[in-house]
This record gives C-alpha cells, sequence and structure tokens, in this order.
C-alpha cells in the first residue's frame, strides 16, 4: 500500500493538473505539488525502515513479482529525489505559470519523479525497466517541452550558425527526438542482457541473484559481453562518451526540467543502477569481471575529462552546468567501477559524490533558471541586485569543487586515496581524475564569475519571486549539514590538502579570469564536434543504407520487370519460331535429329 | 468379350449410315462391353464415350466407331502382356487417328500429310525399337519413336501445327486417347540403363521447358493447347526415368487429366465454354489441389523425391509455376459457351474426377503395373 501511494501520488495528484489546468491555472499546479510532498513524506518514513525486501506478485506462473527493496542506496536515493523534486516543484509554480503547455508539464513531471522512484526502490529488473523506460518517456516530452520551436531562449547552441554541414543550433524538437533515440540504443542491448539474465537463473531480483550460476555457464568472455550489453543502458543514460550529445541539447527543455533530468532523475539513474548492480554482484569477488570494470573505469574518466574541458569553454550558462554534469556522471562510474578492486567503499563515495552532486547541481540549475528568468539570455551575462542568488551559487559551487572544508572536498580525497593505491594502471587514472577536478573547480568559477561578477552587463526584470529563490535557498543550505555527515569519511591528509588547495586557486583563476579567446577554446566551446556522429555520421549510415536499399529495389524492379519477362518472351519466340509450316523442314529437322542422337548414342556406347 | 465387342462396333457403324442415335447406342454398350472392374479403366471408358460424344460435332458418321475401337485397343494392351499384340494394340489405338485428322470441317489434307507422315516414322522407330529392345540402338530407337509419336520435344515439331490445322475435336482425340498405349508400352518393355536415363531426363527438361515456355506467348486457344501437350508429354517422360508403381500410377493419373482437360478444351473451342468451366478446366491443368491435375503431378513429385531425382523434381515445380499465366490466359479466351452437350458433359467429368478420392483411381492404375 505503502509503495503504491509512494509511487502513484505524484501522477495520481497531476492528473487534474493534466486535464483541466487551462480552466484555474494555478491553483491545480498547486495539487500536483502535493502529490510531490505526499511521496516526500512517504519517502522520509521508508529512510527509518530496516533494510528488507517487499514482494508483490505481478506474474506468478513466471515467478515474477514487484520486489521493492531498502537499503543503504535506495533510501537515501529516495529522499534525495522526492526531496530535489519537490522543491523543483515548488520553484516550477512560479517558474512555469505563464506557460502555454502547464497540463503537460506537470503531468511529465510527476511521470519522471514517479518512474525514478520506482527505478530507486525496485530489486526487480522487469518493474524497474518500467521505470527506466518511464523516465525515457518523460525525458522525450520535457525536453521537447516548447514544441513549438519559436522561441529562441529554448534553443541551444548560436542561431544560424553552420560549420561545414553541421547545423550548430538545436531546437526543443530536435532535442527531445535526440534524448530518446540516444536513449534507446543503450536500451536495446539492456533489454536482452536482462532477458538473458532471466532465461540463465529464472530470477530477476538483484539482490537475490545467483551471479555465480551466470559466470558458470556464460565464461569469462561472455560474461563480458553480457555486462557490456547490460551497461549500454546505463551508459547511455548517464551519456558517457560517445553519447554524451543528447545531454548537452537537453538544455531546449525548461530549466526546472534541466534541473531535475541533471540532479536526481534520469542520468543519476544509470550512474545508481551501477552502483545497485556493484554493490549486489561484489564485483570484488569475480575475476571475471575485470574487463568490464577496467572499460567502465577509463571510459568515465575520459568522460569527466572531456566534460570538464567542454565545462570550460562554454558560452551557455545552462551548456555549461550540463558538461560538468558530464564530468561528475564519468567521475561516478569511474569510482563505483574501481569496487571491482576496493570493495564496498568505493560504491558508497560514488554515492555520497552523487548526492552532493544533485543537491549542488540542482541549487545552480535553479539560480541559473532565474538568472535566464530575469535576463531573457541564455548566454552568460552580468547581474546585479540578486545577493541571494550570487551567495547561493558561491556556496553550491564551493561544495562542489571540492575545496578543503566543503562538502565535496572529503569525497575527493576519499576518491584520490583510492586511485592513488590502484596499482594496475600506474598513476593514469588518478592524473586524469586530478585533471578533471582542476577544470571542473575552473568551470564553477567560471560560472560564477560570468554571471554576477564580470562580463557585460544586463538589465534584469525582476518579478518579485519568491517561491523561486526560497526553494534554491532551502536546497544550498542541506548541502552544509552535509559537511558533518561526510567529514567522518576520511581525516585530513596532507596530500589530498595540497591537490584541494590546488583546486582551490584554479578556482580562483576561474573566478579572476573567467574569458580568455583561444582556438583551443573554440573546439572545446564547439564539444569537439562530437554531434557530427549524432548528425553527420549515424544519419550518413542511415542514408547510405536508405540509398543501398533504393537501388536494391530497383535492381529487383528491373530483375523481376524487365529481365525475366522479356528473356521468357524471347526464349519463347525462339522456341515458336522453328514453326514455319514447311513440311519439308521439318522432316529435314527430324531426321538430322534422329541421326544425331544415334550418333551420341554410338559415341557414348564407345566410350562408357 | 472384346470380341463381342468389336462385332457389336461393326454393327453400330453399319446403323450409324442409317440412324445416327442408334448407331450412338450401340456404340456405347459395345464400349460398355469391355467395360472391367476397374475405376481407372472405367474413366478412360468415360474419356473415350466423350471423345465420341465430341466427334457427334462432325458432319460425317461412321467415324464415330474410332474412339471405342481405340478404347477397345487400350483396354486390350492393359490386359494384355505379349509384345505382339501390344503392337497390334498400338497400331490399332494409332491408326484410327490418321483418319481423324482429315476429318475436318473442310478438306486439309496438307495436315494430314504432316501427320501421317511423322506418324508413319514415328510407328517404324517404335516397333522397331520395341523389337530389339535389348540393344541400344534398339532403345534409343525406341524412344525417339515414342517421343515423335506422341510429341515430346524436340520432336514436337509437328504438334503445333496439327492441332493448329486440324478440326479441334479430331485434335481432341489425338491429344487425348491415342497417348496411353505408347507410354503403357514402354513402361513394360523399358529397362533402364545409362544412355536410356540420359535420353529420357533429356527429353523430359527439354519438353517441360519448350512445353511450358513456347505457351507464354503463344496467341491462338490451339496453339497453347499444343505445347501445354508437349509440356505434359514432359511430366509424364519424368516418370520413365523412375519405372516403379508409383510413377506409374502418377504417369496415367497425369495422362488422364490432361486427356479430360485438352478434351474440354478443344471441344469448347468448337463448341463454346462459360468461364466457370473454362477455369476448373484450367486450375485442373495447373494442378490445384483437389482436382485430378493435382493428384496427377503429386505422384509424379512423389516418385521422383522417392527416387533421389530431385532436379526433375525442382523442374517440375518450376515448370507448374510458369504454366499459371498462359492457363488463366487460356481460361479468359473463352467468352461465353451456348451451353452445350459437350462442354457439359466435359465439365461434368472434371467434377467427378474432382469427388474421386485419389486412392482407388491409383490402385486401378498400380494393378496394372508388372
Amino acid at each position: 500500500m505503502i509503495w503504491i501511494i509512494l509511487l502513484l501520488s505524484p501522477i495520481i495528484f497531476s492528473i487534474p493538473t493534466a486535464i483541466a489546468w487551462y480552466l484555474f491555472r494555478k491553483n491545480l499546479a498547486f495539487i500536483s505539488v502535493i502529490g510531490l510532498f505526499i511521496s516526500t513524506l512517504l519517502a522520509i518514513y521508508i529512510y527509518q525502515l530496516p533494510d528488507s525486501t517487499y514482494t508483490y506478485n505481478w506474474i506468478p506462473s513466471l515467478d515474477i513479482s514487484f520486489t521493492f527493496i531498502v537499503d543503504y542506496l535506495s533510501r537515501n536515493m529516495g529522499v534525495l529525489t522526492t526531496f530535489i523534486a519537490l522543491l523543483i516543484g515548488l520553484y516550477s509554480l512560479e517558474y512555469m505559470k505563464h506557460d502555454y503547455r502547464i497540463g503537460w508539464y506537470w503531468f511529465f513531471f510527476n511521470t519522471f519523479t514517479s518512474s525514478m522512484l520506482l527505478v530507486v526502490y525496485s530489486d526487480n529488473l522487469l518493474s524497474l525497466l518500467i521505470g527506466w523506460e518511464g523516465l525515457g518517456l518523460s525525458s522525450w516530452a520535457l525536453i521537447g517541452h516548447w514544441f513549438r520551436d519559436d522561441d529562441e531562449l529554448s534553443y541551444v547552441g548560436v542561431m544560424g550558425r553552420k560549420v561545414w554541414k553541421l547545423r550548430m543550433f538545436w531546437s526543443p524538437s530536435f532535442a527531445g527526438w535526440r534524448a530518446i533515440s540516444t536513449i534507446r540504443i543503450g536500451d536495446i542491448p539492456m533489454f536482452f542482457a536482462i532477458a538473458v539474465i532471466f532465461a540463465l537463473t529464472n530470477n530477476l531480483n538483484i539482490s537475490t541473484l545467483d551471479w555465480y550460476q551466470i559466470f558458470n555457464i556464460l565464461g569469462v568472455s561472455g560474461t563480458t559481453l553480457l555486462f557490456l550489453a547490460f551497461l549500454m543502458g546505463p551508459f547511455t543514460k548517464s551519456a558517457q562518451l560517445p553519447f554524451s550529445e543528447w545531454l548537452m541539447t537537453a538544455m531546449t527543455g525548461p530549466t526546472t526540467v534541466s534541473a531535475l533530468l541533471h540532479s536526481a532523475t534520469m542520468v543519476a539513474a544509470g550512474a545508481y543502477l551501477f552502483m545497485r548492480l556493484s554493490w549486489y554482484v561484489e564485483p570484488w569477488n569475480h575475476h571475471e569481471l575485470e574487463t568490464v570494470y577496467t572499460i567502465v573505469l577509463l571510459l568515465g574518466l575520459i568522460s569527466a575529462f572531456y566534460g570538464s574541458l567542454v565545462g570550460l569553454a562554454c558560452r551557455e550558462r545552462k551548456v555549461l552546468l550540463a558538461s560538468s554534469t558530464l564530468s561528475s556522471l564519468g567521475i561516478m562510474f569511474a569510482v563505483t567501477s574501481l569496487s571491482f578492486w576496493f570493495g564496498r567503499v568505493a560504491i558508497v563515495l560514488a554515492f555520497l559524490y552523487l548526492v552532493v552532486h544533485a543537491l549542488s547541481k540542482a541549487t545552480l540549475f535553479l539560480v541559473a533558471g532565474h538568472l535566464i528568468h530575469a535576463t531573457h539570455d541564455r548566454f552568460h551575462c552580468k547581474v546585479r541586485n540578486m545577493i541571494p542568488a550570487l551567495i547561493v551559487t558561491l556556496i553550491a559551487t564551493l561544495c562542489l569543487s571540492g575545496i578543503p572544508p566543503f562538502t565535496a572536498y572529503w569525497i575527493k580525497s576519499g576518491m584520490e586515496k583510492l586511485l592513488h593505491h590502484l596499482e594496475e594502471f600506474c598513476t593514469l587514472p588518478l592524473i586524469l581524475f586530478l585533471l578533471t577536478s582542476i577544470a571542473y573547480s575552473a568551470s564553477l568559477g567560471k560560472f560564477l564569475s560570468l554571471n554576477f561578477l564580470k562580463g557585460e552587463e544586463k538589465e534584469i526584470l525582476l518579478h518579485r519571486e519568491i517561491l523561486m529563490p526560497f526553494s534554491y535557498m532551502l536546497m544550498c543550505l542541506t548541502l552544509i549539514p552535509l559537511i558533518a555527515y561526510v567529514i567522518r569519511l576520511e581525516g585530513l591528509d596532507l596530500s589530498s590538502l595540497i591537490v584541494g588547495i590546488v583546486l582551490a586557486l584554479s578556482y580562483v583563476v576561474g573566478v579572476i579570469k573567467p574569458t580568455w579567446e583561444s582556438k583551443i577554446g573554440k573546439v572545446l566551446n564547439d564539444r569537439l564536434y562530437l554531434m557530427a556522429l549524432n548528425d553527420l555520421i549515424v544519419p550518413g549510415f542511415g542514408k547510405l543504407l536508405v540509398a543501398i536499399s533504393y537501388y536494391l529495389d530497383k535492381a529487383v524492379d528491373l530483375f523481376a520487370h524487365s529481365v525475366i519477362p522479356e528473356m521468357f518472351e524471347n526464349i519463347s519466340n525462339a522456341i515458336r519460331s522453328v514453326q514455319r509450316r514447311r513440311i519439308t523442314r521439318y522432316v529435314e529437322f527430324v531426321i538430322a535429329l534422329i541421326f544425331f542422337i544415334l550418333l551420341l548414342a554410338g559415341w557414348f556406347e564407345w566410350r562408357f | 468379350m472384346e470380341i463381342l465387342a468389336l462385332i457389336l462396333l461393326s454393327v453400330g457403324a453399319l446403323v450409324l449410315l442409317k440412324n445416327r442415335v442408334t448407331g450412338i447406342i450401340i456404340c456405347t454398350i459395345s464400349a460398355f462391353l469391355v467395360l472391367e472392374h476397374n475405376p481407372f479403366l472405367a474413366l478412360i471408358t468415360v474419356l473415350a464415350i466423350l471423345n465420341m460424344a465430341s466427334l457427334t460435332l462432325l458432319k460425317w458418321k461412321s467415324h464415330l466407331t474410332l474412339p471405342i475401337l481405340m478404347l477397345i485397343a487400350t483396354i486390350h494392351a492393359f490386359k494384355s502382356n505379349d509384345l505382339a499384340v501390344l503392337i497390334v494394340c498400338f497400331i490399332a489405338s494409332s491408326v484410327p487417328t490418321y483418319v481423324l485428322i482429315l476429318l475436318s470441317d473442310e478438306l486439309k489434307p496438307d495436315t494430314g500429310i504432316k501427320y501421317i507422315t511423322f506418324m508413319v516414322l514415328a510407328t517404324v522407330l517404335f516397333i522397331f525399337g520395341l523389337i530389339n529392345i535389348d540393344s541400344t540402338l534398339g532403345k534409343v530407337a525406341f524412344i525417339v519413336g515414342l517421343a515423335l509419336e506422341v510429341g515430346i520435344a524436340p520432336f514436337h515439331i509437328w504438334v503445333p501445327d496439327v492441332f493448329e490445322e486440324g478440326d479441334s475435336v479430331s485434335v481432341a482425340v489425338i491429344a487425348s486417347l491415342a497417348k496411353f498405349v505408347p507410354f503403357l508400352i514402354a513402361f513394360r518393355f523399358l529397362s533402364l540403363d545409362k544412355i536410356t536415363f540420359l535420353l529420357i531426363f533429356a527429353f523430359s527438361a527439354v519438353s517441360m521447358l519448350v512445353g511450358n515456355v513456347g505457351a507464354l506467348t503463344s496467341k491462338k486457344p490451339e496453339r497453347i493447347l499444343a505445347y501445354s501437350t508437349v509440356a505434359n508429354m514432359g511430366y509424364v517422360t519424368t516418370t520413365l526415368a523412375v519405372l516403379n508403381p508409383i510413377a506409374f500410377a502418377g504417369a496415367f493419373i497425369q495422362l488422364l487429366a490432361n486427356s479430360v482437360c485438352k478434351v474440354g478444351f478443344f471441344t469448347a473451342l468448337k463448341d463454346g465454354a462459360n468461364k466457370v468451366q473454362s477455369y476448373i478446366l484450367a486450375f485442373s491443368m495447373i494442378g490445384v489441389p483437389p482436382l485430378l491435375g493435382f493428384w496427377g503431378k503429386f505422384f509424379i513429385l512423389l516418385s521422383l523425391i522417392n527416387s533421389n531425382l530431385l532436379i526433375l523434381a525442382i523442374l517440375l515445380v518450376v515448370n507448374s509455376v510458369i504454366s499459371i499465366p498462359y492457363y488463366i490466359r487460356l481460361a479468359n479466351m473463352y467468352e461465353r459457351g451456348e451451353s452445350l452437350v459437350v462442354s457439359a458433359i466435359v465439365t461434368t467429368c472434371v467434377l467427378i474426377s474432382l469427388i474421386f478420392y485419389p486412392t482407388p483411381i491409383y490402385e486401378g492404375v498400380v494393378c496394372w503395373m508388372r
């Protein structure tokens, strides 16, 4: 019962808004937030339940059931998700007040939250898939929310810009389509992997799956393949390279959507699923998984490095935040994969980083939304007279970048320790990680600097918002007590302290000198032209297929409609042309044929 | 009993000169005199009576006895196992067609000469080969004679012209009743060795292809039917490469199906048939399951596959597919029938073949395999 209310209350409460929002706009939107509030309360209630699983029959004949699990990961993640969704919901009440599709927005916003909760709490892979697909659907709906493509403010990229054949600006509807198509590419291998798991073990509950059996049946290469197929889902969902482009263009959605997408739902779902899987697979007991975890480690670090570099060069507020999200997700994946060498502590570290990242990134996005709201410009520009926003941004960026006394520092020092002890790849992962952190904190400093301290100034139009500053301030405040929670993790360490100081320095450099024109910067601003993969290479491949099938089609047509009939016609005419109605010719023909056959028979008899 | 039937037939021939109806009745009685307790021979009897009925469309009189004479020869050939008797039966079932081809509404000696020339050549080769069947030369001569006699490609050269120029009801007899005895003798006396097998293989494959592909672009219905006969002879010839009971049954059921439909089509050319009748005939020729044409092809295919002659089986199926367009075209050529007796009888015969479960026919044929 509690689970049904938890999962369905956001959807049910959003239905009045979805159906009749145009009658009483504001009041009905409020009802949806009530649904989110109920979910939050229930998630807090679930937080204090002991570790356990709850099973409800679904398909008894196949022994598939809805299984909900309460453990370290899910109880924290549930509270985080509902809390962030509630605050963003409150924010949206004001932010989306004058929108032209309020019903659509609230329905899919709440579906988004519910789907994420299903992903978070379900132990069964099949019910998890429902939530997973719900996330994909809602992300499509919300990223393409402004489907009319009429507002320049909702685009990503400079309008009308073209590099060679690439259109360097993306409309909301295009971005929505790109998001769902990218995600589906990863989902399909994941479906097959789940099917294989079910076929081999007759069990879909992550916590009770018999992994030894799977490893015994499939062997090393089979297991590697199975895991990579399964992880294609999280990779595309969490926008790891080379699937990162959809995340950047997802900024065409309303800022609240970006905030939700980038903090606790959607992209976090991929990382969360990988953590949950690692938590129960216990890779430190399985040597078969070394290849998989190495691949994830390197992929995560490279994505992180790429994300932070792009973040350094970005000119749009939201795209900067999006690329820093990509960077954080890469770090989460990489650190989770360290569990193969160091055990569960790596997962805990990655999860704590997820929490901190979610809260601060949501805060930053809400601030960015407020700025866009006030300045009507999606590029960086300086604003005055928004002191609360400035303070909140300062706190959130400090907490996120890993500068000594603040939250992320303690987590990052733990990660550095793990990477330091990693013997397999010399110091490459550690160096990549440090470079990523430096670029990351510099890009956050740049965000602060360009929006509040430097750059061209812009008139702002404040509408006496109350809920918007309230919600991001509240969210920011939760970051402070988290320090007390994470400080237990690691004691002070000299080397990590030095790293922290370097990070602080780079942050300060980012604040003081946020812009630096260079060709490299331009290329990075264009995200290394990775969108060519989405916009040229894959469609080019598709066009090639279309062309090939067109010519095949033509060939079949030619063959079936001209070559074969004409061939038969000619043969038939040849056969009939023998008939000349002259008996002498016939007799000659027959006699000749008879003698020919007799000769042939004689030859044959003589030879054999 | 056959002697009695022959005497009655000569009486019938005399009566026919005076009174047609009585003569026809006497001829029919003499046909029923040779009726055996065997479903397959009964169907051949029905076929002969249908031929006789279609011949009533010609203005002459005593020629109506000729199909009954051929019937008696055919049935006697089925019962006999003696070489000399079979040769007599062969001649008796072949010579009446020489007369029939000359009996058209307007006299065409050219056509008759074409036909008779090749028939005489065929008969000479056939009998020569039959007597020397143990030697290679004899076998080759026998197969060539058979090919000339029934019109297997590449010795089909006389078929299209004769079928087109001859009167269609007399051609119907050539296309139907005259085909049984040569194949029967081939099944009785032919034994396979390498050269025979190769010849039969080549003849049947060429015959199927030439017949079906030749018919594809033919315009006149007579020519289409001529090429279709060539193709059907090709199907039947494939069974000579197998020579076992199933092949025997397949060959004769296919011959029967071919004969019935040819009688129907040729008579309808002279007399008209409606669309339903012509389509039923065409479907039977194509081999649509419940009809007799299907069972012929079915048993032939079965025997070919059982003997591992997959190439011939595939060729047969491919050719059946090629034949579909021209049969449908042929069926469309018959505009409307004046509901005359003969085409109705033909249609009834096809319907009977529809109702028959194939087993009794199969057994009726197989019991004559020696």
